[in-house]
C-alpha cells in the first residue's frame, strides 16, 4: 500500500513526541545554582561573554529566519517553496555559527601564575542529556519524515492516489524534490551542533573558578545551543508533517469523479485519517519545541556570579 | 572526577613543562591520581593553561618515559597500571575518613584527634 511509509511517519513522530515529553519534563529543575560562586575577574569576563553570545545568537536566530522569509517571500515558482523550507534550519546554522565564534574568542587564561584542574572533560560531562536526546529525536523524525515522504511522492512534488479508473493527486507534498535539500541542511546543521558541543568541552576553563562552576557554565553554553537546534528542527519537522499531511487528507477526502456518469471516486478514509493525524502531529510537535525554546533562555542563564 | 589541579609560574627558572611533569607526580605518588585514570587531553590543559600544546605534549611525554603515564591512541593519556602509590589503601581510605568526617560536620582538629587515637594502642593514653 502507498501509505505504509506515512504510517511508519505517523509513529516515528509520535515516538517523537513521547520522547520530547519526557525530556521536558527532565529539564525541570534542571538548572543548578551553585553555592561556589566565583567572584575573579576571569570568572566575570566569562560570564560577561557567555550572556553576549547567547543574545546575540538568539538575534542572529531572528534575524535570519525573518530575512529568510522576506526573500522567500519576493521569490515566486517553485524556488519559493524549496528556499521557505529552509528559512528555519538556515537560521538554526547562523545561530550555531554566533556559538562557534562565541567559544573560539572565549577569555583565554592570563597572568604568570596559570592554574588547571586535571579531571578530564569529555563531550558527555558538558552535554545535557535531555536536551541532547530531544534535538536528535527531532533530527531522526525528520530524516524518517523526509525519506517516507520522497518513497510515496511520485514526482517529488505531490502525492498520488490511485483508484479504478484513474489517479488523484495533491501538492505541495515534501517528497525529494523539497525534501532533499532539507535533509541535507538538516544533516549539517546536526553536524554543526556536535561540533559546537564539543568546542564547548575543549574551551579554556574560567581561571579562578571552581570546577563545577566551570563545567556548569559550559552545560549552560550547551543547553542554549541544543535549545536553538531543537526550535528549529522542531520547526521544521512540525512544518514537513504539516504539509504532508494536508495532502495527504486531500488525496484522500477527494471523491466525484465519474466515469460515463458512474462515481468511480468515493475517496480513502485511511489517507484522509493519516492526513489528519499527521497535521495534528505537526501541531503538537510545533508546540512542545516552542515550549522548550522559551524555557531555555532561563534554564540556560549563566550560573549565579559571587557580588564583587 | 579527580580533585587533582596543578599551576604553573610562567616568571619562574622551571621551565613549564617541568612544573607540569614534577607536579602530576607528586599527584601520582601520593595518590590523588589513581593507576588507569585518564588525564586531560594534550589540547585542553593546553587551553586551559594558556600555553602551547607542545610544552605539554613534552611533560606527558617525559611522564610516559618514566613508566607513570601511559598513552593510547583510543583512551588518550592515563597513569600507567604500574604506577601505584605507595600505600595507595590507606591513603585512600584516608582520604575517605576525612570526607565522611567532615559531611558530618566534623572540625579538621577533631578528626586529627580522631586519627591520633586510633593510632594509641589500646591501654595506653594518648600523649
Amino acid at each position: 500500500m502507498a501509505a505504509s511509509p506515512l504510517v511508519v511517519v505517523l509513529v516515528v513522530a509520535a515516538l517523537a513526541i513521547a520522547l520530547a515529553i519526557r525530556a521536558l519534563s527532565a529539564t525541570r529543575g534542571d538548572r543548578t545554582d551553585l553555592a561556589e560562586a566565583p567572584s575573579s575577574e576571569a570568572a566575570r569576563a566569562a560570564h560577561r561573554h557567555a550572556t553576549r553570545v547567547r543574545r546575540v545568537a538568539w538575534a542572529t536566530l531572528v534575524a535570519t529566519g525573518w530575512a529568510t522569509l522576506q526573500v522567500t517571500g519576493a521569490m515566486a515558482g517553485l524556488a519559493q517553496g524549496r528556499l521557505l523550507g529552509l528559512a528555519p534550519i538556515a537560521a538554526g546554522i547562523a545561530f550555531v555559527l554566533v556559538h562557534a565564534i562565541g567559544d573560539l574568542t572565549w577569555p583565554r587564561p592570563t597572568g604568570a601564575v596559570r592554574r588547571a584542574s586535571l579531571a578530564r572533560r569529555t563531550v558527555t560531562d558538558v552535554t545535557p542529556a535531555p536536551a541532547y536526546r530531544l534535538t536528535v529525536a527531532w533530527g531522526v523524525a525528520l530524516t524518517v519524515t523526509l525519506v517516507a515522504c520522497g518513497a510515496v511522492s511520485g514526482n517529488g512534488r505531490d502525492i498520488a492516489r490511485a483508484y479504478d479508473g484513474g489517479t488523484s493527486g495533491a501538492g505541495p507534498f515534501p517528497g525529494w524534490f523539497y525534501g532533499a535539500p532539507l535533509l541535507l541542511a538538516a544533516l549539517v546543521l546536526l553536524a554543526a551542533v556536535h561540533g559546537l558541543v564539543v568546542l564547548v568541552a575543549r574551551r579554556a576553563a574560567v581561571a579562578g573558578a571552581p570546577d563545577r562552576w566551570d563545567l556548569e557554565l559550559r552545560r549552560h553554553s550547551a543547553r542554549a545551543v541544543l535549545g536553538g537546534a531543537q526550535l528549529v528542527l522542531g520547526l521544521t519537522l512540525a512544518a514537513v508533517l504539516m504539509v504532508a499531511g494536508s495532502a495527504v487528507r486531500s488525496v484522500g477526502s477527494s471523491t466525484g469523479s465519474t466515469i460515463s456518469g458512474e462515481l468511480v471516486d468515493t475517496g480513502d478514509p485511511l489517507y484522509t485519517s493519516i492526513g489528519i493525524s499527521l497535521v495534528v502531529l505537526a501541531l503538537a510537535i510545533a508546540l512542545i519545541s516552542l515550549v522548550v525554546a522559551m524555557r531555555t533562555p532561563h534554564a540556560a542563564r549563566t550560573p549565579a556570579l559571587a557580588p564583587a | 572526577m579527580t580533585g587533582a589541579a596543578l599551576e604553573v609560574d610562567l616568571t619562574s627558572s622551571v621551565p613549564p613543562f617541568e612544573q607540569i611533569r614534577r607536579q602530576v607526580s607528586e599527584h601520582i605518588a601520593a595518590g590523588r591520581l589513581e593507576p588507569g585514570e585518564r588525564l586531560p587531553t594534550i589540547r585542553d590543559l593546553a587551553a586551559d593553561l594558556g600555553i602551547a600544546p607542545g610544552t605539554v605534549a613534552r611533560a606527558y611525554r617525559e611522564l610516559e618515559a618514566a613508566g607513570l603515564v601511559s598513552t593510547r591512541r583510543r583512551t588518550g593519556t592515563s597513569v600507567a597500571p604500574g604506577a601505584v602509590a605507595p600505600h595507595a589503601a590507606p591513603r585512600r581510605a584516608a582520604r575517605h575518613l576525612v570526607t565522611l568526617a567532615r559531611a558530618s560536620g566534623m572540625p579538621d582538629d577533631e578528626i586529627l584527634d580522631l586519627v591520633r587515637d586510633a593510632l594509641t594502642p589500646p591501654g595506653t593514653t594518648a600523649p
